[in-house]
């Protein structure tokens, strides 16, 4: 589950919030933050898509697996930099 | 608060932007349709498509479809629709070729051919053939597809939900829905509507609380018949109530991941004494002991839960160096059964139809060849096909407008009510309801069955704070609708079969129960009835007798 944005690095770009299929994600004020953290399906497409790695989930079996890679090719269609 | 109203007219509404989803849409757009499809969440990154599995399970022309037939009859007891399973296992070579069009890939060896994994199937003569995408994972290729289906001139809402469907004079003629953002209400003029929707079966993608069965329960709602529900099952493990995280399938998921990779030891079921008591039992130990990536245990339910009864639980998911235990869900679950529909994806509604994991023939199936991913491009394609030449046909109907104020009054609701009920407290008594929902009897049944309609009249008072909270108050009425029909449908299914096992009727009775069990209607007017299932004239028929399952080896 998610756990949190790291306030220093993250640039509130916003990926996070746009990519998330649970919308766990709100911006208000320029800030992003997470608004229905219990919303949170585990699919780590956040911590993916994060272009500088701000965000922390409770579990770190994932990245582990090749879902890196199925997730640089996201960023990649995405346009992700 | 004002809130802006949508309307948005259309030939095809699909409901989904999972596989099923897009290629309904894609089917229809080839047929000259205009298409819509409307997604909760993320389209492409949303739903049980893009959490589902690495699985594509294809039968080659050059394998045995006869073979696979059996196969496939056998793994669902009989219960398929083998007119359905028989087209099925024809097409999935076709479908596959498509996704390979679309630009789906798959693992291949050096020298560039896909390499087909072998699954063990009930039948053992047959080996089931499974390509795995490359990369891991199905977000990638729900994109690819959704993709396909843009290319062709679909339009995709995002982040709406539609939470009812129209009806006028009988016809499923649209459907409403709300924005989870911002709140707008969308009104959806349609000739047909796909409804492409997941089950409810959140345990089975990581947890994920969208999956609340609102395909099915609009369904209902809309009057169309459900078929093969009781076959549902919760998940048998420790989940999450409300909070907190064991994603136990994607641990199961990376598990069978790190095995194919590195050969980490196999997950086992043992039970308190750390035996493997599977392959004690007569029948289970003829079952294939793991599918997705796990070690399946829905087809051991009963036989843990006998383990325990003889004082030799709890029992534990082995994975060499962790182990996790067995107890009972704490998410509603509805796997399995789903809108009934005819093998071209035609439900019992005129203007309805329905594909994937909403529809009963993806999911009757479950685990079974044309089912899984393979079954949702399928079904969905058919449905998709029939929803266009169905739209042809019919002419744009005037929408009943004090209908659509009176819906959208009542789907607001929550959000003027001050005090009241959350959906997170309903969900967690929702749980509580569902006393051991795997191991059924008449009273446990009657029990849950009056908890889940106590449940639904206190789901009147359901408050919300904002649009986000609106839209999952909405969900959670649509499982507590579902959880109804399948409590009904357990109780008028008189013996056990698949993940359906009654403590009262412990029996799989292939003499008299070669039936399916159809509920419509919903509140107090839910009823089942049963329908003979038309054995005789398929290929393949049981032997008319009682088997007994849980029957201990004789050489053990």
């Amino acid at each position: 589950m998610i756990k949190s944005i790291d306030e220093i690095t993250c640039t509130n770009c916003g990926l996070c919030e746009d990519i998330c299929p649970m919308d766990v994600f709100r911006t208000k004020r320029g800030k992003v933050y997470i608004a229905y953290q219990n919303d949170c399906c585990n699919c780590m497409q956040c911590m993916y898509v994060c272009p500088v790695e701000a965000i922390t989930l409770t579990t770190g079996i994932a990245k582990k697996y090749d879902m890196v890679r199925s997730w640089l090719l996201i960023k990649e269609t995405m346009g992700v930099k | 608060m004002t809130i802006s109203e949508h309307t948005i007219t259309t030939d095809v509404l699909v409901i989904g932007a999972g596989f099923a989803g897009c290629f309904a849409a894609i089917r229809a757009r080839e047929l000259g349709a205009k298409v819509v499809i409307v997604e909760q969440g993320k389209s492409g990154f949303a739903g049980r498509s893009s959490m589902g599995t690495n699985i594509n399970r294809v039968v080659l022309p050059e394998d045995d479809f006869d073979m696979a037939l059996k196969g496939t009859v056998l793994q669902t007891d009989y219960m398929v629709d083998q007119e359905y399973a028989e087209g099925a296992i024809a097409e999935t070579w076709d479908r596959f070729q498509e996704l390979l069009k679309l630009g789906a890939n798959f693992r291949r060896d050096r020298s560039g051919q896909i390499i087909w994994y072998i699954h063990n199937t009930h039948y053992p003569p047959f080996q089931q053939r499974q390509a795995m995408w490359e990369p891991f994972g199905s977000y990638m290729h729900v994109l690819k597809v959704k993709a396909g289906a843009v290319r062709l001139g679909t339009r995709v809402l995002d982040r709406t939900v539609v939470t009812d469907l129209l009806v006028s004079d009988g016809k499923v003629v649209g459907a409403v829905g709300i924005n989870k953002r911002n709140g707008d209400f969308y009104v959806f003029k349609a000739r047909a509507v796909v409804m492409a929707a997941a089950d409810a079966h959140p345990a089975a993608c990581g947890n994920n609380p969208s999956m609340t069965g609102d395909g099915i329960a609009m369904a209902l709602r809309a009057g169309a018949e459900l078929r093969g529900i009781e076959f549902g099952r919760s998940g048998f493990a420790p989940f999450r109530v409300a909070s907190g995280d064991t994603p136990i399938s994607m641990a199961a998921r990376l598990a069978s991941q790190m095995r194919g990779e590195s050969g980490a030891p196999e997950p086992k079921i043992v039970n308190a004494r750390g035996e493997e008591f599977i392959e004690q039992y007569e029948l289970l130990r003829r079952l294939p002991e793991r599918q997705y990536g796990g070690p399946s245990w829905k087809n051991h339910i009963p036989a843990i839960m006998k383990e325990c009864q003889e004082g030799r639980g709890p029992c534990f998911i082995d994975f060499g160096r962790a182990r996790i235990e067995f107890g009972y869900v704490d998410q509603f679950s509805s796997q399995n059964g789903g809108i009934r529909i005819n093998p071209y994806g035609i439900s019992s509604v005129p203007g309805l139809f329905a594909g994937g994991i909403a529809s009963d023939m993806c999911c009757a199936v479950h685990f079974s060849i044309p089912a899984n991913i393979m079954g949702s491009h399928i079904t969905g394609r058919r449905a998709g096909e029939s929803a266009a030449k169905y739209a042809q046909s019919q002419s744009r109907k005037a929408l009943d407008k004090e209908e659509i104020s009176r819906i959208k009054a009542e789907a607001y609701a929550p959000l003027n009510r001050q005090k009241g009920i959350t959906e997170e407290e309903i969900r967690v008594k929702l749980i509580q309801a569902w006393p051991n929902v795997d191991y059924r009897n008449e009273t446990r049944l009657n029990k849950a069955f009056q908890n889940f309609r106590q449940l639904e009249q206190e789901s009147a008072s359901l408050k919300a704070d904002d649009f986000h909270e609106l839209v999952n108050c909405l969900k959670i009425r649509n499982t507590l609708q579902l959880a109804q029909a399948e409590a009904l449908a357990a109780l008028a299914r008189r013996e056990s079969r698949l993940e359906h096992f009654r403590e009262d009727y412990p029996l799989m009775d292939n003499k008299d129960w070669l039936k399916w069990v159809i509920v419509h209607g919903i509140g107090d007017r839910m009823q089942t009835y049963l329908q003979d299932i038309p054995i005789e004239r398929w290929k393949y028929r049981p032997e008319p007798v009682l088997v007994d399952r849980l029957q201990m080896r004789k050489d053990a």
